[in-house]
C-alpha cells in the first residue's frame, strides 16, 4: 500500500511505513533531545519528511527549518482524540502529535501558524487555539496512517465533540487537510 | 379534615399518596425531560442552522478543479516534460481521489447530497480510481497508449462533476426538501418541548399553592386545638369560669404585681348556701344550670379587671384589685350578696339563691396567698357563724388566738 520512500523529498507520496524499531529508536532519540538544552539541534529525519516548519523555531535540523518524518512527529508523544468531523460520517478516532507540543518541542515562538497543504491551500491558526484545545496534528485515523487519499499525510483535528462551539466555518478553515508545512510567527 | 392524623384505611392513604406526591412527580419528570430536551434540540438547531451551501460549493468546485490539475499533470507527464515526476502525478491523483469522499460524507455534504447524484457518482468515481491506480504506476513518459486509456477514464468524470457544480451553485439560497422538513419537524418538536415546560411550570405552581394553603389550615387547627386544650386544662367546664388551677396561678401573679406596686388586694371566698338542697331536690342538671346562672349575675357586678373563679362544688373566689382601702373589698362583698338576693329563673323554675362571703386583704391581713385564703376562709367561716347570706371581713383581731392555735396546731 506504500510507495517507494525518497528521502529528501518534502513532498511525499503516500506515507511512509516505517518499521518499530525506527520508530522507537527515533522517539527515543527525539524525547531525550527534547528535555537537554534548546539550543541543541535537532536530528535528521531518517523517513520521509512529511512537514516542515519554519519561521520562528529555536530548534531546526536544516538550512533555518525543522523536517520531520512520521517517526519524529509521533514520538513527540502520540494523543488520541474521538471526535465527529464535518466530512466524515459519525465519531473517528484520531490519533497524531498535540500542535501545542510539535511547537514547544521546536522552541517556537510567536502568535500564529501559517498552514500549508499539498495543494497550496494556505489557513492561519493562532497560538490561542492550541492553549484553548486539544488540537491534533492526526497522522492516524482508526490506528492507521493517514494517505493523501484520506486527507494525510497531517490533518489539523479540533476536538468538535468535545467543543460543539467549534463547530463552525473559522474553525473549519482552519482544519487544514494534508498538511505539509507549517510557518510560526 | 383531612389533617387529622386518624388511622385510615389502606386505599385511601394511597390514593392520598398519589393526589400529593404523583402529581409532583410527574410534574417534575416532565419538566426536568422538557428542559433536558429543549437543551438537546436548541443545540441540534444550532447545529442545522449553519450555511453549508457555500462549503458545498467549495467542496464540488475544489473537487472539479483538482481534476483538471490531474487531467494536466498526466498530459505534461507523459509528453515528457522533465519538470515533472511521476511522484507528483501520483500525488495529484491521491489529492484528486481525497476529494471524492468529501462530496458524500460528513454534515458539510448535506446540500450536494440533496441538490446532485454525488451519493451514486461518487461510488462509481471510486471504483474507476481503484482500478486506474495500477495504470499510473505503470505509465512511463511516451507510453501513448496507457496515457490516453488513462486520459480518456479521466475524461470520463469531467461532466459530471462540472454538472455538480452548476447543480449545487443553483441550490444556493434554496433549502433541499429534506432539510426543510427536518427543520419543520424541529420546529415542532421545540413547540412541544416548550409547551412541556410551560405546563409543568404552571402544575408546580400550583402545587405550591396548595400546599401553602395546606400548612396555613394545618397552623391554624393545631392553634386552635392548643388554644382549646389549654382552655379546658384551665377552666370549669360548667360554668367556664376560671378553675382552681388557673385561680391560684392568677391570685400568686396578682399578688406579686400589687407587691411591687405597693397595692391593696382583696380576696373573696364565696359559698353557695343550702346548694346541696337544689342539687338533692331537682337534680344535677339543674343543679349545674343554677351554678351556671349565679356565675353569669355575679360576673355583671364585677369590673373587667376583678377574677371570678369556681374553686369547686359550691365554692366561688374572687380576686379583687386596684383597691383604694379596705372600704372598696366590703362594698364589693356587699354587692355580690345582694346580686344574688332576687331569685333566679332556671328551666322554668323560680329558685332563691343566697351566698355567704369571706374577705381577706392583702397586705393587710396576709403576706402571702397561703396566708389570705387562710384569712378570707376564716371569714366565710365567721359569715356563715353568723347566719349566713351575708359577707364578713376577716379581723385579725378577734380571730387572732384561732390563727395562732391553728399556727400551732
Amino acid at each position: 500500500m506504500m510507495e517507494a520512500a525518497r528521502p529528501g523529498s518534502a513532498r511525499v507520496v503516500g506515507c511512509c511505513a516505517l518499521s518499530r524499531r525506527t520508530l522507537i529508536l527515533s522517539c527515543g532519540s527525539l524525547m531525550l533531545v527534547g528535555q537537554e538544552a534548546r539550543a541543541e539541534p535537532l536530528p535528521g529525519p531518517r523517513g520521509q519528511v512529511i512537514l516542515t516548519v519554519t519561521g520562528a523555531i529555536g530548534r531546526t535540523n536544516s538550512s533555518g527549518m525543522a523536517e520531520l518524518d512520521l517517526a519524529m512527529l509521533e514520538g513527540l508523544g502520540l494523543h488520541e482524540l474521538t471526535t465527529w468531523t464535518p466530512w466524515t460520517n459519525g465519531e473517528t478516532e484520531f490519533a497524531g502529535v498535540l500542535a501545542s507540543r510539535l511547537l514547544s518541542a521546536l522552541d517556537a515562538h510567536g502568535s500564529e501558524v501559517v498552514g500549508t497543504a499539498l495543494n497550496d491551500y494556505k489557513s492561519i491558526i493562532p497560538f490561542d487555539d492550541f492553549d484553548s484545545y486539544d488540537v491534533l496534528l492526526a497522522t492516524r485515523m482508526n490506528g492507521t496512517p493517514l494517505r493523501i487519499r484520506n486527507k494525510g499525510p497531517i490533518w489539523v483535528i479540533y476536538p468538535w465533540s468535545q467543543y460543539p462551539e467549534l463547530n463552525d466555518e473559522v474553525t473549519r478553515r482552519k482544519s487544514v487537510w494534508q498538511l505539509n508545512h507549517l510557518h510560526v510567527r | 379534615m383531612a389533617a387529622e392524623p386518624s388511622p385510615r384505611s389502606l386505599g385511601g392513604g394511597w390514593r392520598s399518596w398519589v393526589g400529593r406526591y404523583g402529581l409532583l412527580m410527574v410534574a417534575l419528570v416532565l419538566l426536568t425531560g422538557s428542559l433536558a430536551l429543549s437543551f438537546h434540540k436548541i443545540r441540534q438547531q444550532h447545529e442545522t442552522d449553519l450555511v453549508d451551501v457555500g462549503l458545498s460549493l467549495w467542496l464540488t468546485t475544489q473537487a472539479d478543479f483538482e481534476l483538471q490539475r490531474l487531467r494536466h499533470t498526466l498530459d505534461a507527464y507523459a509528453l515528457g516534460r522533465r519538470d515533472i515526476a511521476q511522484s507528483d502525478l501520483l500525488e495529484r491523483f491521491e489529492i484528486f481521489w481525497s476529494r471524492m469522499p468529501l462530496l458524500v460524507e460528513g454534515r458539510d455534504s448535506a446540500t450536494i447530497r440533496d441538490a446532485t447524484d454525488a451519493e451514486i457518482l461518487v461510488p462509481a468515481i471510486i471504483g474507476r480510481l481503484q482500478a486506474m491506480e495500477p495504470q499510473l504506476h505503470a505509465l512511463r513518459p511516451g507510453d501513448d497508449v496507457l496515457h490516453a486509456e488513462v486520459a480518456t477514464s479521466l475524461e470520463r468524470f469531467v461532466q459530471p462533476l462540472h454538472d455538480m457544480v452548476v447543480q449545487v451553485g443553483n441550490s444556493l439560497g434554496e433549502e433541499g426538501d429534506s432539510r426543510k422538513a427536518a427543520r419543520y419537524t424541529l420546529y415542532l418538536e421545540q413547540s412541544a418541548y416548550l409547551l412541556g415546560i410551560v405546563v409543568s411550570g404552571g402544575i408546580l405552581l400550583a402545587l405550591l399553592f396548595r400546599e401553602t394553603g395546606r400548612a396555613r389550615e394545618l397552623l391554624a387547627e393545631a392553634k386552635e386545638a392548643q388554644h382549646r386544650a389549654w382552655h379546658l386544662a384551665h377552666h370549669d367546664p360548667v360554668t367556664q369560669l376560671p378553675n382552681r388551677w388557673l385561680f391560684e396561678d392568677r391570685l400568686e401573679h396578682t399578688l406579686r404585681g400589687a407587691q411591687r406596686d405597693r397595692q391593696q388586694v382583696a380576696l373573696h371566698y364565696l359559698d353557695l348556701d343550702h346548694f346541696k338542697t337544689v342539687n338533692d331536690n331537682f337534680g344535677h342538671v339543674v343543679g349545674d344550670r343554677l351554678l351556671v346562672a349565679v356565675a353569669r349575675r355575679l360576673e355583671a357586678v364585677l369590673r373587667q379587671s376583678d377574677t371570678l373563679a369556681r374553686l369547686g362544688g359550691d365554692e366561688f373566689a374572687v380576686i379583687q384589685t386596684g383597691l383604694p382601702d379596705a372600704s372598696g373589698a366590703r362594698l364589693l362583698g356587699e354587692r355580690l350578696v345582694s346580686a344574688l338576693r332576687s331569685p333566679l329563673e332556671v328551666d322554668g323554675q323560680v329558685l332563691n339563691a343566697s351566698v355567704s362571703i369571706g374577705i381577706g386583704l392583702y397586705p393587710e391581713h396576709a403576706s402571702n396567698a397561703t396566708e389570705l385564703h387562710r384569712a378570707a376562709d376564716r371569714a366565710l367561716y365567721g359569715t356563715k357563724a353568723a347566719g349566713r347570706d351575708g359577707c364578713t371581713m376577716y379581723d385579725p383581731v378577734s380571730r387572732q388566738p384561732e390563727r395562732r392555735q391553728a399556727l400551732a396546731g
